[in-house]
């Protein structure tokens, strides 16, 4: 893999990542959109750390939907946040390099969490696709 | 009477300024090259062939500065241009083996890029209807942008799209990048003479980014969108601020470049390690 192409892809992603946090009051049009594209780069160069804020991005962004009540498009934003939390790359940096009880722990929680406002977001017996 | 001009044995043990002050009498308005350009066609092929070889000898034998190597080589370029039975390809290529040579072996790029200009001023116009000539107008944008010269630069890339086939892709993608990067990093009176070519500039940029499939391993794409990748980036307030053209692309291209950064990755060509077993032993 070419390391060149992987600090830019990461600088991009962060400067992405930056300018739509700065903008989530307003939530550009564009926002899933660009998410979807930081998430595609991060998984084709396998990049954990891109990966890993692509996916607080959603959930920041779906955070601020749920809190404005458009809990619909909430949803879609933490189902792909959830999905990032467990997908094999993301498991296989998170056996490699945890570090202690409290971290994992941590972690737990902040997914529980997540899966806990995702279940506020479905409707009575609705299920996830 | 040209042997005469020529005491090329003795040169071999002279010093440099000697030698410079030589090769600026061969080229005077009146020396000796400016003669050999009046003989009829079958005189001065004989003595332009003496001429060269001579000056070959003087190359090889002498330690001279990579200046003055550089000062012969072209002047027997010029010589051979003279004659009908030169390939200008092979010309076109010494001359920028010689030029990197030369750039190799000089501290200053600002430097540099003066004496390269200088040097190939003369012969750029007999060089261009080669296909070799190519990239040696891409080694002379990519000299003028790290001398800090970008308007030069920006020259050198028109020139090269001018020059360059349509079915050359890379090195259509390689000047047209390459000048949407140097936009960022205009004075800010250069960039008002050419505020009307800015936006169509990024255009085409944006279009090209998008059309880089393949083009993972060729030509110096994928450094010239890590380049427009590092510009649009660092791109100062005070650039921004004062073009509404550079404002919107520096909005806009950062996600360009990531999607155009994931097509370079997946067009990069796979490297297999080679298979142990021959044909033979593996039945």
């Amino acid at each position: 893999m070419p390391s060149k192409l992987l600090i830019s892809v990461r600088s991009l992603v962060y400067d992405i990542l930056d300018s739509l946090r700065n903008t989530s009051g307003a939530l550009p049009t564009n926002s899933l959109f660009l998410l979807d594209l930081c998430q595609q780069a991060a998984l084709t160069l396998k990049d954990v750390q891109c990966l890993r804020f692509t996916g607080n991005q959603y959930f920041n962004l779906g955070y601020s939907l749920f809190k404005a009540g458009r809990r619909k498009e909430a949803k879609v934003l933490f189902e792909k946040s959830v999905e990032l939390d467990f997908c094999p790359l993301m498991a296989a940096a998170a056996a490699e390099g945890e570090n202690g009880s409290a971290e994992r722990g941590q972690k737990i929680l902040q997914r529980c969490r997540k899966l806990e406002m995702l279940g506020e977001c479905c409707q009575r017996g609705e299920e996830k696709v | 009477m040209l042997y005469f001009l020529f005491p090329f044995p003795l040169l071999c043990a002279i010093p440099v300024v000697t030698c410079k002050a030589f090769l600026s009498a061969l080229e005077a308005p009146h020396g000796s090259v400016y003669w050999l350009q009046r003989l009829p066609p079958e005189k001065s092929s004989v003595q332009i062939d003496s001429l060269s070889k001579a000056l070959q000898k003087i190359a090889v034998n002498t330690t001279s500065s990579p200046g003055i190597q550089l000062s012969l080589r072209t002047l027997r370029h010029k010589l051979a241009l003279l004659q009908s039975s030169t390939s200008v390809d092979t010309i076109a290529k010494s001359t920028f083996h010689a030029l990197r040579m030369f750039y190799a072996t000089t501290k200053s790029d600002s430097t540099s890029y003066t004496v390269c200009a200088e040097t190939l001023a003369p012969i750029l116009d007999a060089l261009l209807p080669s296909p070799e000539c190519i990239p040696l107008i891409n080694f002379m944008g990519l000299l003028a942008r790290k001398a800090g010269s970008f308007a030069e630069c920006m020259k050198w890339n028109d020139l090269g799209l001018r020059r360059t086939p349509k079915d050359n892709r890379a090195a259509m993608a390689v000047f047209t990048l390459r000048n949407a990067a140097v936009l960022f990093c205009l004075k800010e009176e250069e960039l008002k003479e050419r505020e009307g070519e800015v936006e169509t500039r990024m255009g085409y940029a944006m279009n090209c980014l998008g059309k880089l499939e393949g083009m993972g391993g060729e030509g110096g794409v994928p450094d010239e969108v890590d380049f427009l990748r590092r510009i649009v980036l660092g791109a100062s307030n005070e650039i921004l601020d004062g073009n509404k053209a550079l404002r919107e692309a520096r909005l806009a291209l950062p996600k360009i470049i990531l999607k155009a950064c994931v097509v370079l990755v997946d067009s990069e060509p796979v490297s297999l390690p080679v298979p142990f077993l021959t044909p033979f032993s593996s039945r």
